[in-house]
């Protein structure tokens, strides 16, 4: 349990968010209402779903709320956020976006470099299953992920870990492309 | 059919099949192939799709990856494979109601039924109506009798469609039945098994129950007897003047080149048509074995269904 | 057939099926294979601080797909290899804890207590073997609890209960999770029904998605197996990237102490702690059986009896092997009671059970609940003789443990050297890459990341996930069985309050909430409150 305050906040949060959930979205966002007729048979249409979960969350963070207000002693706990978990959360996002995008785009921007030109030119969506293009993104994307966020973490650069990142994408590809025809590495199934 | 669209559809098979012969290897997919299955894994179109793909690996050397794109009875496979480059590399496998039964009922549909090309049918259903011989009902008529005196019949059903026709089965013969939606495959049946519905539209999954004499058909809803109990009346008798049979079918988006198109045709007739592949294997042990329809016939029995799916739906209207 | 011939037939389906290789013109069937291979990487998974049981289940899904692929053949390999992750991690749990003061698992934080003091007395060897020895034979146990008691509670279900009564049996083991886990019933609810309205985006049977706000990325609903992961595993993960970067202190290396003691354990020996393994086996059973609750509690619950029925000159707690075989024949005992609920009910009551659940829905041909226990005569139902071949690999991957779990309990001491930071982000981009395995689309691993924050926020903010995770999981079924029974009743509006026995589960629901509501007493044990608060 947080300390009352947060507790508060939240279930105040749960309430807004599921009255507007059950009364707003769901009903407006499905085709068929919470019951409808049709051809003389009563049913349950695709809004009760979403109506009852939201009255849920509704009713259990209003009784949160009030068991809440009513608690007297407050326990010594850290608050759950703080600015170094901002801090770490922007490092850690900015290192993520980079990984992804390295490993989205990669493949396709070296083969529009260094691969065939002219009239053999080919699209990447035809060499996504070829040696050595679909392995480029996930290499340069996962080396960047695993060994940006292990520095990270550890806030220095060393270099034990640039050998152990790479042999951990290489084993994935070890694992998962190796062996098998059916199975496509990232990104190259969205190609 | 008419005989005339019968007649041409005829004759364009035979040049298809004729030309196969010398164009067919002229194609070749570069890179992998997604197969789309617009169905869960384990169920029926499923296995059609993955036996499918693994028969032409082997045989073709062609990189087939199968992914399940299930949802809404198809709906959503549909709507990701029109999305897809119409290359032949993208490829999805189906059931024909998906293209010609939902888009109708609704305002804005997503697509269309010329949105596709339709490659080739792979097997069709033994769609029946169900009971357990316990109820005492030995055809559809002794549960219209039933319900004319007062007794409330609930109908598991497992598309819209069939909702559509419990309904218009009704009307057309003075009662009203209780639609229940259950999934599809073994659904309804273990519903019916369970005393959870009276009676069920069941799709072949019935079949070794009714050999074992657990399951009874009360009408078959084919056009044709049912294989498994040839002397089940028609629902076509009980003024529901339709054909509920479903094909599985293979579908590309619309406009891939015609050499992919010839090419893909003739590889999966050639597996179909070879009792030895585990497809042609899978088709006779699940349902009533291959059923192979492509190019202008099928195009022409996928307006047909189109057109009956519009007036069961006038049927239904209000 | 009759009931012996299924159970026969099951056994004949593992080891008299397809054979991955011959030795000495003797085949050995691949779920046998398999079966070994899961052991054998959960028990070294379990002896690794930073992965689990759950975690290595989940990203060997993918994998074992592409193996076996979607086919009925496919089910008793890959499930076998999934039961036997799932026991050998709960062994190897014990080995770091035993040697290095770290649990491998959650579960083995009680192993600790007694299983460090031994080894700092030269001790390890024998902590380990009675580790091993209470381990194994809790799970035997265990197992054979649910091979009797799972097919009667599901045709009882079956036969006795109809639509509605199905819907208000899945709502109480949602409010029984909810209430069980976590400091407070009010936020386990409010999981659940989150969970609920998370499964609700992009499903439904009308042709517009609802909640879709019109997008396409919602308009095909959640990945399942992307939020699953999401939410459990890179949840996790990010809660502690921000610990460590927090401390970002060096792993203090604890030394290994030279050992010299008595590394023996006789017969004798054995004998004299079976009373207190017996105990922890049948806690750890009962607790198993209860969907929710995990084998932490188990563990905490088997140490609290061991040590009241204990009177040895060695208290526990200073290094004494009937504290180890009371922590560990516990949370041994809950690996086989906890598939209770999911093979009679199709109710998954912990992390291990969900993944069994993901694996049959991902192949297909076999749907964890009572209608697999249908003893049909005059077909063969082949879930049934899936059921039983799964039976039959438990208790082939419970001979692993008996004849060799042992030796590689002890050889994988060396995986708790690898420090967490380095091998947390190789987790990262191990499960990215498995779900992307399955999925083949950039929008799984854009999913699963959004999961991965929900998740987060959820353990920071001591949101239990696992009341989210089953309500999201069973969220389609309660919703068909909701359906199925209103439209069954011609609309009437108390549909769900008709039948004694739906009153009856609905009316436990409520207490139950009430009941875990009331104020709790500080725990007197830490490890209960930290199991109970996380």
């Amino acid at each position: 349990m947080h300390s009352r305050r947060v507790e508060i906040w939240l279930a105040i949060f749960f309430a807004v968010f599921a009255a507007l959930t059950a009364f707003v979205w769901a009903p407006l966002d499905s085709e068929t209402a919470a019951i409808y007729e049709f051809r003389r048979q009563v049913n349950i249409g695709d809004a009760m779903l979403p109506m009852v979960a939201g009255s849920g969350i509704l009713l259990f963070s209003v009784v949160h709320l009030m068991l809440q207000l009513r608690r007297l002693q407050d326990e010594d706990v850290d608050p759950p956020f703080d600015r170094l978990t901002l801090f770490f959360y922007a490092s850690f996002g900015g290192l993520l976006a980079l990984s992804l995008i390295v490993m989205f785009w990669a493949g396709p921007l070296a083969l529009a470099l260094f691969g065939p030109s002219g009239d053999d030119s080919v699209t990447y969506r035809q060499m996504r299953s070829t040696f050595p293009w679909k392995y480029i993104g996930f290499v340069l994307g996962g080396f960047t992920l695993v060994f940006g966020l292990t520095s990270l973490i550890e806030g220095r650069i060393r270099w034990v870990r640039v050998i152990s990142s790479i042999l951990a994408v290489l084993g994935l590809i070890l694992i998962f492309d190796v062996p098998f025809d059916t199975i496509l590495l990232p990104p190259n199934g969205d190609f | 059919m008419k005989f005339a669209t019968f007649k041409s559809a005829a004759a364009a098979l035979t040049m298809m099949t004729a030309a196969t012969g010398a164009q067919a290897q002229n194609w070749e997919p570069q890179g992998p192939v997604k197969m789309m299955i617009a169905f869960a894994a384990g169920g029926g179109a499923d296995t059609l799709g993955r036996l499918l793909a693994e028969e032409i690996g082997t045989r073709y050397g062609w990189e087939i990856i199968p992914e399940n794109a299930a949802g809404k009875g198809g709906l959503t496979m549909a709507v990701a494979l029109k999305g897809e480059p119409a290359d032949g590399h993208s490829i999805g496998v189906t059931v024909s109601e998906a293209t010609t039964y939902a888009i109708q009922t609704m305002p804005n549909p997503p697509y269309q039924l010329d949105d596709f090309t339709y490659l080739s049918t792979l097997a069709g259903t033994q769609m029946g109506i169900i009971a357990k011989p316990s109820r005492g009902w030995e055809t559809l008529a002794d549960v219209i009798e039933a319900a004319k005196a007062g007794e409330q019949i609930t109908v598991g059903a497992m598309s819209q469609r069939l909702a559509d026709a419990t309904y218009v089965l009704g009307k057309n013969n003075g009662v009203e039945f209780t639609t229940v939606m259950t999934g599809g495959g073994k659904a309804s049946l273990n519903a019916v098994v369970a005393d959870d519905v009276d009676i069920a539209w069941s799709a072949g999954a019935q079949t070794a129950a009714v050999k074992a004499g657990e399951i009874t058909n009360l009408a078959s809803a084919e056009v044709e007897p049912l294989l498994m109990q040839p002397d089940a009346p028609q629902v076509q008798d009980f003024n529901l003047p339709y054909d509920f049979g479903v094909k599985f079918i293979v579908v590309a988006p619309a406009g891939i080149p015609e050499e992919a198109r010839e090419t893909w045709q003739h590889h999966i007739a050639e597996i179909l048509n070879d009792p030895e592949s585990k497809l042609a294997q899978f088709t006779n042990r699940a349902f009533a074995g291959p059923v192979v329809v492509q190019g202008a016939e099928l195009e022409a029995l996928m307006q047909e269904s189109y057109d009956a799916a519009t007036g069961l739906l006038d049927a239904s209207a209000e | 057939m009759s009931p012996l011939e299924y159970v026969w037939a099951g056994v004949m389906a593992v080891i008299a099926g397809p054979a991955a290789f011959e030795i000495f013109g003797v085949g050995i069937p691949i779920t046998l294979l398999m079966v070994f291979g899961g052991f054998l990487l959960g028990v070294v998974g379990g002896a690794t601080p930073g992965l689990a049981g759950p975690f290595l289940m989940a990203v060997s899904l993918p994998i074992l797909l592409s193996i076996f692929g979607f086919t009925p053949d496919a089910l008793l390999p890959v499930l076998g290899f999934l039961v036997g992750v799932m026991k050998g991690a709960t062994v190897g749990g014990s080995v770091p804890a035993i040697l290095f003061n770290t649990p491998g698992t959650p579960d083995a934080m009680m192993t600790t207590l007694d299983g460090y003091p031994m080894a700092q007395k030269g001790q390890a060897g024998k902590a380990l073997r009675t580790a091993h020895f209470a381990s194994v034979s809790g799970d035997t146990f265990s197992d054979l609890v649910l091979f009797t008691c799972a097919p009667f509670l599901a045709i009882i279900v079956e036969a006795y209960l109809g639509f509605g009564e199905k819907a208000a049996l899945i709502i109480l083991s949602m409010a029984f999770i909810a209430a069980v886990v976590g400091v407070s019933p009010m936020k386990g609810m409010i999981a659940a029904f989150l969970g609920l309205l998370v499964a609700s985006i992009g499903t439904g049977e009308d042709f517009y998605s609802r909640l879709s706000l019109g997008t396409e990325v919602l308009a095909s609903g959640v990945p399942l197996i992307a939020a699953v992961m999401g939410v459990l595993i890179l949840g996790e993960v990010l809660v502690a990237f921000e610990n460590m970067w927090r401390e970002r202190r060096s792993q203090s290396q604890i030394k290994e102490v030279a050992q010299s003691g008595d590394n023996h354990l006789s017969w004798k020996e054995r004998k004299a702690l079976m009373p207190f393994i017996g105990i922890s086996a049948l806690v750890g059973t009962i607790i198993g059986a209860l969907p929710g609750i995990g084998s932490t509690l188990a563990a905490t619950l088997g140490y609290a009896t061991g040590e009241k029925m204990h009177k040895g000159p060695v208290k526990f707690g200073q290094g004494t092997p009937e504290g180890i075989a009371s922590t560990e024949a516990a949370n041994s005992a809950v690996s086989g009671s906890n598939l209770i609920p999911v093979l009679s009910l199709g109710i998954p009551g912990n992390v291990g059970a969900v993944f069994i659940i993901l694996a049959a829905e991902s192949i297909g041909g076999f749907n964890p609940g009572p209608t697999v226990f249908r003893f049909t005569t005059s077909e063969v139902n082949p879930e049934l003789v899936i059921a039983f071949g799964l039976f039959t690999a438990m208790m082939l991957a419970n001979i692993f443990n008996w004849v060799i779990g042992g030796r590689i309990m002890a050889a994988c001491g060396i995986m708790s050297k690898i420090p967490n930071q380095v091998l947390l982000p190789m987790v990262l981009l191990l499960t990215l890459t498995a779900i992307y395995a399955q999925e083949t689309s950039f929008v799984a691993i854009y999913f699963a990341l959004a999961f991965a924050v929900l998740g987060y926020l959820l353990r920071k903010l001591r949101i239990p996930t696992l009341p989210f995770v089953i309500a999201f999981i069973l969220a389609g079924n309660l919703e068909h069985a909701f359906r199925q029974a209103f439209a069954v009743s011609g609309g009437d509006p108390w549909f769900l309050f008709k039948s004694p026995m739906s009153l009856f589960f609905l009316a436990l629901s409520v207490a139950v909430v009430i009941f875990f509501s009331r104020p709790k007493k500080p725990a007197a044990n830490k490890a209960v409150e930290a199991e109970r608060d996380a």
